[in-house]
């Protein structure tokens, strides 16, 4: 059963001076016990699509239903089934306990508090904070609050949760635990876990389907086994000196569908990272480079990532597609 | 229907309990919250002294008892959805199935337990010191005192509204409305009334505030003992002040719901 | 060290009008200042008016002492808060570390003095526009170069004495991560009782007119007075008062907020901050 709908989403948001195309007839759906990921850059539409979904914006035309109800007519229906976390959000009440601040928002779903207190005690062992409940939030690390904001997004038992950038900031250890609570509460309790996301190695390992969303566009929706075996093109990394990093636009190399720089200050070396049309244009890139005086190191043919799959439709990588965009 | 209502009456009691355990968790607070109205009102206890009429002094007690309950429940909620906005905890409200106004009315209810120690402080402070006469509280001042609140709580949500769309705008708006507005309510003076300095035509403009009638009344009650035969025309002007603020805020704050929605406006989290 | 003033005054001058456009700055803060002083005068009126005992020379009284009072309860917190607020944003251990907290401090409480000093003059002007009109009478405010002049003086001399007081403030701010905000309520609250601001100290009950005379603010308020409303020759014994009693109070206040920091710097409180 689809607990998400989107049908030709589409939002603008008009300035006075400019319009911007938010969203451009997105179209998905998202499957009850799945693990869903919005993958994109910054600015690529991301946001503006859960806001939608979790009533907090309007679309301008299209549809989109979650969990049955219609987002625009049925606002209050989808909000009692819906659960949401951003990583940019408060968590809470500064000078009250992190359980009486789990508390209040079991009350605004109207939870009873027996069990609003039953779900505390499960969501602080499945996120390992039973021991900071009883202290003020404030006096909680980062870490803590950040796995709070988790929990108070599942306190009212969500049929659909929505994440925008869940893990953002964490630390290695929280994001873990929080990323494993994510499969558990999609695959046990049938729950539909929406994330968005720029963070790829997240979108790989714990979603059963990913969106790749670029400039308010769905670029490929699929497992993300199947969009990396969907690349057929040789992705290759090379290492080279300093001066691989003046070149400004890996798609001006011939057989170049899109690519990457990274510039490494500490070994002082480039990373050249670009998806050639055909594996015959590596002998030419190595030619073009040896003609501008760019050493090259050692080069290697790589298995694609979701990124290279973003590359290939857009001829950028995220941090490319990020500093191009207004904000 | 029932089910609204339950969930809207737990959500009220959740953010009063909130804000209570906030302010009574931490003593200062309520140090905090005294100095200001215990302070103003002793200052102008001793003008009315100056004056001539320590009788007066009463007024300025009385003032100072209510300038309490009055900055939290119409200015501290008038600002309270722009300071959610800001904090990021209204994206958490709006996309809760809690309304609203469950949680303006809670936020303000807590706040008047929380103003209690405040209000209690002021006035035996002040009694203590400058011994006002007045009379015994009656059944008419507890119904004076629980009409003007409401009315001032529809004017919160009314504001409160308004303000969503701005940023520090909103916290200098209403600070720079908080001292006229007093000064027309008579908070520290009877505005209205035979015994009030004003034109008029300023008396008008003043008695379209709901804590002007509720301030003359409370006034007339305590220091004057006044009852329900006298004040009749004062309750039924508050009663149809509460009712009208009430419906204009709750439209307001749903116009301004949608409308943020349609924007986006809603959602900007200023800094 | 000037350059870091100068620096200060302007990034002060920055935060109190760069949100919104100026002139607007100005009105609403000089809005609540004019109600604050006619809600004074009213209560004066009211009550001198019951007790038959209504003595209109009185007015100008109030509006000179009202306008002082509140401009100089809306800038002697700027020191406090350039701590609390900077150590929250983490501002303030980086002023400290560069040596410049003192200036950075002094800086701050300039612009707020800047801003606060229209808002008093506004605010003077049009609560004695507004009295006349409301009460029908024509408060005697001596208007002339020399006066304003005299009064200008009186000012900058509370601007030492803030500076001592905020100084002290700011001292306390180094070590009280929260609710430090309601200080100046309380000091700005016994302000308006101890500095002559809105009756004569004389009528407070012994022997609290001791503490009025010991602060500076009660004395440029009655030397703003003297050079407004008359008589002048009082003018100069008060100003000395008050300029002997504001370099007491800032030398204090530099004395106690250079412990204070090293204190700070001792304990760990220079960079310690709760949410």
């Amino acid at each position: 059963m689809a607990n998400v709908v989107v049908e030709n989403l589409t939002r603008v948001f008009e300035t006075k001076s400019r319009k911007v195309l938010a969203l451009d007839k997105v179209s998905l759906e998202v499957r009850s016990g799945e693990v869903f990921g919005l993958l994109g850059p910054n600015g690529a539409g991301k946001t503006t699509l859960i806001r939608i979904l979790t009533t907090l914006l309007l679309p301008t035309s299209g549809r989109a239903l979650v969990g049955g109800y219609d987002v625009v007519k049925e606002a209050k229906k989808v909000r009692g089934i819906i659960g949401f976390s951003s990583s940019s959000e408060r968590v809470g009440f500064d000078f009250v306990t992190a359980r009486r601040n789990l508390w209040f928002f079991s009350q605004l779903y109207g939870l009873s508090t027996s069990i609003a207190n039953r779900r505390i005690e499960e969501l602080a062992a499945l996120l390992e904070f039973q021991d900071q409940l009883d202290r003020k939030l404030y006096t909680l690390t980062t870490g803590y609050r950040q796995r709070l904001n988790i929990a108070r997004a599942l306190i009212n038992d969500p049929l659909v949760v929505f994440f925008d950038e869940p893990t953002n900031g964490m630390d290695v250890f929280s994001a873990k635990k929080v990323r494993e609570l994510f499969v558990k509460e999609a695959k046990i309790n049938s729950r539909t876990m929406f994330l968005a996301t720029h963070n790829m190695f997240e979108a790989e390992e714990i979603c059963d389907r990913v969106a790749i969303i670029d400039k308010g566009r769905i670029l490929a929706i699929d497992t993300p086994e199947n969009l990396k075996s969907s690349l057929s093109k040789p992705v290759v990394l090379f290492e080279t000196d300093v001066a691989g990093a003046q070149i400004d636009d890996p798609t001006q190399l011939e057989g170049v569908v899109g690519g990457t720089i990274r510039v490494d200050d500490e070994n002082e070396t480039a990373k050249i990272r670009v998806i050639l049309r055909d594996e015959i244009f590596l002998e030419k890139i190595l030619d073009i480079l040896e003609k501008r005086r760019v050493r090259v190191y050692n080069y290697q043919i790589l298995e694609p990532t979701l990124e290279d799959v973003f590359i290939s439709q857009v001829g950028a990588g995220f941090a490319e597609r990020e500093r191009s965009v207004e904000v | 229907m029932r089910f609204s209502f339950t969930l809207w009456a737990k959500v009220v009691i959740a953010r009063a309990l909130i804000r209570v355990i906030a302010m009574y968790g931490d003593p200062l607070w309520i140090l905090v919250n005294v100095g200001g109205p215990l302070l103003t009102s002793t200052a102008l206890a001793f003008l009315y002294r100056f004056a001539g009429l320590p009788q007066f002094t009463g007024f300025a007690i009385l003032g100072g008892g209510i300038a309490a309950y009055w900055g939290n429940v119409l200015w501290s909620m008038a600002s309270q959805l722009s300071w959610d906005k800001r904090s990021g905890m209204l994206y958490l409200y709006i996309t809760s199935p809690a309304p609203l106004t469950a949680l303006l009315i809670g936020m303000s209810l807590g706040g008047i337990l929380g103003t209690l120690p405040s209000s209690i402080a002021v006035l035996i402070t002040g009694t203590l010191l400058f011994k006002p006469p007045f009379s015994p509280p009656t059944i008419t001042l507890v119904l004076i005192f629980m009409l003007t609140l409401v009315a001032l709580y529809g004017m919160g949500i009314a504001l409160s509204s308004l303000y969503l769309f701005l940023s520090r705008e909103a916290e200098e708006i209403n600070e720079a409305l908080y001292e006229p507005v007093s000064f027309l309510s008579g908070i520290y003076f009877p505005s209205i009334g035979r015994s009030s300095p004003l034109p008029i035509a300023i008396q008008a403009v003043a008695a379209l505030i709901p804590l002007t009638i509720g301030m003359d009344s409370l006034r007339r009650t305590v220091f004057y003992a006044e009852g329900l035969s006298e004040l009749w025309p004062n309750i039924a002007l508050l009663a149809a002040m509460a009712v009208t603020s009430i419906y204009i805020g709750l439209k307001m704050l749903s116009y301004i719901e949608r409308r943020g929605r349609e924007t986006g406006d809603i959602l900007v989290t200023l800094k | 060290m000037m350059r870091k003033l100068i620096a200060s005054i302007q990034l002060g001058l920055e935060r109190e009008f760069s949100w919104t456009f100026p002139p607007l700055v100005i009105l609403l803060s000089t809005i609540p200042a004019t109600a604050g002083i006619l809600t004074v005068v009213m209560v004066y009126w009211v009550g001198s008016s019951a007790a038959g005992k209504l003595d209109p020379s009185w007015v100008s009284f109030l509006i000179v002492g009202s306008s002082l009072y509140t401009h100089f309860s809306s800038y002697i917190w700027a020191p406090l808060s350039a701590v609390s607020e900077g150590k929250a944003s983490y501002t303030f251990p980086l002023v400290f570390i560069s040596h410049s907290s003192l200036s950075y401090i002094a800086g701050r409480v300039i612009a707020s003095f800047i801003e606060s000093s229209f808002t008093a003059i506004l605010a003077l002007g049009f609560s004695t526009l507004t009295v006349g009109a409301l009460l029908n009478i024509t408060p005697g405010l001596g208007l002339t170069p020399l006066s304003m002049a005299l009064f200008a003086v009186g000012m900058a001399v509370g601007l030492l004495a803030a500076l001592g007081l905020g100084l002290m403030l700011a001292a306390y701010a180094i070590f009280v991560t929260r609710l430090e905000w309601g200080l100046p309520v309380y000091i700005s609250g016994i302000l308006m009782i101890f500095s002559e601001a809105i009756f004569p100290a004389s009528s407070l009950p012994h022997p609290l007119p001791l503490i009025a005379e010991s602060l500076p603010f009660t004395h440029i308020i009655r030397a703003a007075r003297a050079a407004l409303i008359g008589p002048l020759n009082l003018y100069l014994a008060e100003i000395f008062s008050a300029s002997l009693l504001s370099a007491a109070w800032f030398l204090a206040g530099l004395a106690i907020y250079a412990h204070s920091e090293k204190l700070g710097r001792r304990r760990g409180y220079i960079d310690y901050r709760v949410v």
